[in-house]
């Protein structure tokens, strides 16, 4: 109660106090601001120009490395793998050992368990499903790398028209069941 | 009546994952008696030493394929009779009627549920008269 009281009226005298000051010269702030506008925006400019080009030779450079060696973007791909099957891995332990703590958590209703013992359990599975979250971040570091060797493939990929599995090839479910209705009634 | 249950699965898959998916899926529906396979040529060893009640496999997968290991199963006297369900990422129409032709029991696209497997399975049991 007492804080904010204080609080206020500390903030409103320096209000008041730098409108005061900024009151008299308004002309020199307007001409500070635009002065370091423009050396900060060609500032920025020089620099992402800069910036472009280091992209533009950093994505020549991977578009030769992954001409001359695809076993790079094999590499980077593998990794992917590896870190998606052990995310799936890693998410799938931590809800089996969860589902365990469900099952048992559940078994103990016609065992009179304690308040304590039910709570126990209770933090247990939610530290098996923070598990699972952080399992997840997989995404942001196989993105990355599928990043990566998206851009090393630029330029080395020779498009076949017509070629590949498309999505609108791909049937629902709904359709299959219908299909194998029709051949297997 | 035969116990459902008590049924002994093959799950056959080039994924360790995919395996483990399918396991915990069969689990949850109350099928504990669960083996795995990582290829049709392993299946295939595996199915000919018998014990093996039900396949679930994948279509893709190195050394052979999910749609081979279907048709050795049905041009082996002594497993033809076995059913077989495929869960793949294989969608078009040519997979569908390969599949059906080669004596698929049920077909299932990637990605699915819990319930899609449920029902294929059910459906499949009433087919057999279980």
């Amino acid at each position: 109660m007492a804080t904010k009281p204080t609080s206020k009226t500390k903030s409103a005298p320096v209000r008041q106090t730098t409108k005061t000051t900024a009151k008299p010269a308004p002309k020199k702030t307007v001409r500070k601001t635009t002065t370091t506008r423009r050396t900060d925006s060609s500032h920025v400019l020089d620099e992402l120009k800069g910036l472009a080009r280091q992209l533009k030779d950093a994505a020549k450079g991977l578009n030769k490395k992954a001409a001359q060696n695809p076993r790079a973007v094999s590499g980077i791909l593998g990794s992917v793998e590896r870190m998606t099957a052990d995310a799936a891995n890693k998410s799938l332990s931590e809800a089996e050992a969860a589902k365990l703590l469900v099952g048992a958590t559940l078994d103990s209703l016609s065992k009179n368990w304690s308040r304590q013992d039910i709570e126990a359990s209770l933090k247990l599975i939610s530290g098996h499903l923070t598990n699972i979250i952080v399992a997840q971040e997989f995404q942001d570091l196989a993105g990355q790398s599928l990043r990566k060797a998206m851009k090393a493939l630029v330029g080395a990929i020779i498009v076949v028209e017509g070629g590949g599995p498309t999505e609108e090839k791909r049937l629902s479910q709904l359709e299959i069941d219908g299909l194998l209705n029709d051949l297997m009634p | 009546m035969v116990d459902k249950t008590a049924l002994k699965f093959l799950v056959v898959d080039d994924f360790s994952t995919m395996r483990r998916i399918v396991r915990n899926l069969l689990k949850e529906g109350g099928f504990n008696n669960v083996e795995e396979a990582e290829d049709g040529a392993i299946a295939l060893g595996r199915l000919k030493s018998g014990g093996i009640d039900f396949v679930v496999t994948d279509w893709n997968m190195p050394n052979m394929d999910g749609l081979t290991l279907l048709q050795s199963i049905r041009a082996d006297p002594a497993l033809k009779s076995l059913p077989v369900l495929m869960i793949t990422a294989e969608a078009k129409k040519e997979n569908i009627i390969a599949a059906a032709q080669a004596g698929a029991s049920g077909y299932i696209v990637k990605p699915f549920t819990g319930a899609t497997l449920s029902e294929k399975l059910n459906k499949i049991f009433e087919k057999m008269g279980m």
